[in-house]
């Protein structure tokens, strides 16, 4: 805080002598915070320790330790859980803090080595048979449990990216075009309905108010994977495109009214984008394929571009304007 | 010399202020308000979405703006010439509208801005490089030229990273040219010249007619405090040696002078971080943290002391027990330190970005075999590479 800006200010009469105390009282007022650094220490920890034992396992699978590092895996997991099991803030279907966080990375530990150790027994004493569907449900299930026990919304993420990993579908930000086979029919309409599934979840979290402020990772995830097999499909059923847009734009008219209500920026841009591609893709197969033009195509796509993103630029003032308004 | 107005700029940070104030309680909302009236700015500074959005969609309209031209103009002749004077057109146009932007319609952060900055920057280079070879050193020399402009005029606080990075490349790219006892002297003279530059930046943060480049000088140190890390490090000054001056080492040779890189290695983060406790400065104290990364990388380039998974699984545990013992000690502040956090909701609490970032990374690896509409095969999460 600024303090001689805020002298100022009251002497210039604006602010009240009892906020200026508060001010110049507060505490933290010269405290240096370490968060972000603790934070990023910690991540660094458990990414290392995580992947450390991955490797641990994989190379020992057959050799004379791994009876050891079995139980070495478990000790961990046991630990972490028996330690957020003790510190950990009473039960409540409201938002509960998290006691520090310390608590959420060892967490993480716990679950990330708890699933080590649930593969590792599959693959070596072949529990589950050869329901390899199973060996995936089971951690995916232990995370939403976590999730939803211990209030975490990163551990709810890994959880859903678990969901999408079951039915086969990355969802994570870099894998979501790169792993997935979109030139896949079943691929798209799976994408597709994984996608309005975890719309429907986030509209049933906010409704029935249970851990509400989990609503906005299940839409988010939801929403992507959506638009792009979405997208997908329109590319794909060549000649069915136009029905996919109109999807495509009841999907767009959905979040737009969303967008509105929530006051969210970030919606209205992603869904502006999504639109955008999608329409671009509808003008140039009309003029290539339906009109036939060469040169003169190449020429309107130019134009329609220019013009269209100047549309948008417009379009997005505009809206910026309403959202900040309402 | 700065495009915008002044005593908007100043009014930008004091409705900062008075916005953290409030959300910590310490004004009223009325108090808020009523001050913000006394302080308002008329800039157009919409959602940071927004600007994005915008960002992309004014790189549309230049590019395909440009492709339309050049279609027109390109389509009896190919001609480098006519090529290149229509990127420095399009630059200069596009400088042009970046004025009349920011000095009529008040634009400041808004996305357009932004692109248009980076768009004119862009054209002008790359046009001035296809109508005539010019060398690396020359290329540094117009793109220092251009970039401080823009730092100046725009106070474009990413302008400061390219004044830096271009500074560096002149005077690396001018001195080795002279001689062997140049070349082997090279690193000194980039880790003399980073540091001066830090100092200078430093300094000049301090200095209130300056303020308004504050982020930009921030972004200068965090480069040059780096700077004079990479030029120095051992791994960095073995292999470029060795890459550009030809120098013939054999597998496992280490290089002249090699005991006081490896000092430097491992002295430079440890002085940072040192100093950053000491003064309390946060730029010194995170680009500390981030070179211990460095120190490791570079020692287990050259030396495998432990099997991978045995060093990442006992690093993980120091590291983990580290973040314990420091949250312990820090329960009650001490020495004026603390971990919980001071700073206020951020963007990236918005859209989650530490839950992805988790995901990301210790996401499940991805089944192959898509068969049966169910994923089987790979197990994993604990961030094990794929194939299980």
């Amino acid at each position: 805080m600024n303090i001689s800006l805020f002298e100022r200010l009251y002497a210039d009469g604006v602010i009240a002598e009892s906020s200026l105390q508060k001010i110049k009282s507060a505490p933290g007022k010269q405290l240096f915070s370490l968060y972000w650094e603790i934070k990023t220490i910690l991540y660094l920890g458990v990414l290392l320790l995580s992947g450390g034992i991955g490797i641990l396992i994989y190379k020992n699978i057959d050799s004379i330790g791994h009876q050891a590092i079995l139980l070495f895996i478990a000790l961990i997991s046991a630990g972490s859980f028996f330690y957020c099991f003790k510190t950990k803030l009473p039960f409540s279907l409201q938002k509960v803090a998290s006691p520090n966080l310390f608590f959420d990375y060892i967490l993480l530990l716990g679950c990330l080595t708890f699933i080590s150790f649930v593969g590792y027994v599959q693959f070596q004493y072949h529990v589950f048979g050869n329901r390899f569907g199973l060996a995936t449900f089971i951690p995916m299930m232990i995370l939403f449990f976590t999730a939803y026990y211990f209030d975490q919304v990163a551990i709810l993420s890994l959880a859903i990216t678990n969901l999408g990993a079951w039915t086969g579908i990355a969802v994570t930000p870099t894998k979501i075009l790169l792993a997935n086979d979109f030139n896949n029919n079943t691929f798209i309409i799976m994408g597709l309905l994984l996608g309005t599934i975890l719309i429907a979840l986030g509209v049933l979290t906010n409704n029935k108010k249970l851990k509400a402020h989990f609503e906005f990772t299940y839409t988010n995830f939801g929403l992507h994977l959506l638009f792009i097999s979405c997208l997908a499909a329109m590319f794909q059923f060549e000649n069915l495109y136009l029905l996919w847009f109109l999807l495509l734009i009841a999907i767009s008219y959905f979040f737009y009214q969303k967008a509105i209500k929530e006051k969210s920026f970030y919606f209205l841009l992603i869904l502006s984008l999504y639109l955008y591609i999608g329409s671009s893709y509808v003008v140039i197969r009309l003029l290539f394929d339906v009109a036939k033009l060469d040169i003169g195509g190449v020429y309107l796509a130019f134009i329609y571009f220019i013009a269209s993103a100047i549309g948008i630029i417009l379009f997005l003032i505009k809206m910026n304007k309403k959202i900040k308004s309402v | 010399m700065i495009a915008y107005n002044n005593q908007w700029l100043d009014n930008v940070v004091i409705q900062e202020e008075l916005l953290d104030a409030c959300n910590k309680n310490f004004i009223s909302k009325e108090e808020k308000e009523t001050t913000e009236k006394l302080y308002a700015d008329g800039f157009y500074t919409p959602n940071i979405f927004i600007r994005i959005g915008l960002f992309i969609l004014t790189v549309v309209i230049v590019s395909f703006s440009m492709g339309l031209v050049s279609l027109v103009l390109l389509s009896s002749a190919k001609n480098d010439t006519i090529f290149a004077s229509l990127l420095i057109l399009f630059g200069s146009i596009a400088y042009g509208v970046l004025e009349l932007m920011v000095q009529h319609k008040h634009h400041y952060k808004s996305g357009v801005d932004d692109a248009l900055l980076w768009m004119s920057g862009i054209c002008i280079v790359s046009g001035l490089n296809v109508v005539a070879t010019i060398s690396i050193t020359a290329n540094s020399i117009i793109i220092f030229v251009i970039v401080l402009y823009f730092l100046l005029r725009f106070a474009n606080a990413l302008m400061g990273v390219l004044v830096t990075l271009s500074l560096l490349a002149i005077a690396f790219l001018s001195y080795s040219k002279c001689g062997d006892i140049a070349k082997a002297t090279t690193p000194f003279l980039l880790m003399l010249l980073a540091a001066g530059i830090y100092f200078f930046a430093n300094n000049l943060s301090r200095k209130i007619s300056l303020r308004h480049y504050k982020n930009g000088l921030i972004l200068i140190q965090i480069v040059s405090l780096i700077a004079v890390y990479t030029v120095v490090n051992y791994f960095v000054v073995r292999e470029a040696s060795i890459a550009m001056f030809n120098l013939d080492l054999k597998e496992g040779e280490g290089i002249p002078l090699g005991g006081l890189f490896w000092f430097f290695t491992f002295f430079i983060p440890v002085v940072y971080i040192a100093r950053g406790i000491q003064k309390k400065e946060v730029v010194l104290l995170r680009v500390g943290l981030l070179l211990v990364a460095a120190i490791v990388f570079t020692v287990r380039y050259y030396h495998t002391m432990l099997p991978l998974e045995i060093a990442m699984t006992a690093g993980g545990l120091i590291l983990t027990a580290v973040a314990y013992a420091l949250i312990q000690f820090l329960k009650q502040p001490q020495y004026g330190f603390t971990y919980e956090a001071l700073a206020d909701k951020h963007l990236s609490d918005k859209i989650n970005i530490e839950a992805l970032v988790i995901a990301e990374t210790f996401a499940a690896s991805q089944p192959g075999d898509n068969s049966n509409g169910f994923g089987g095969g790979s197990f994993g999460g604990g961030g094990a590479s794929s194939d299980f």
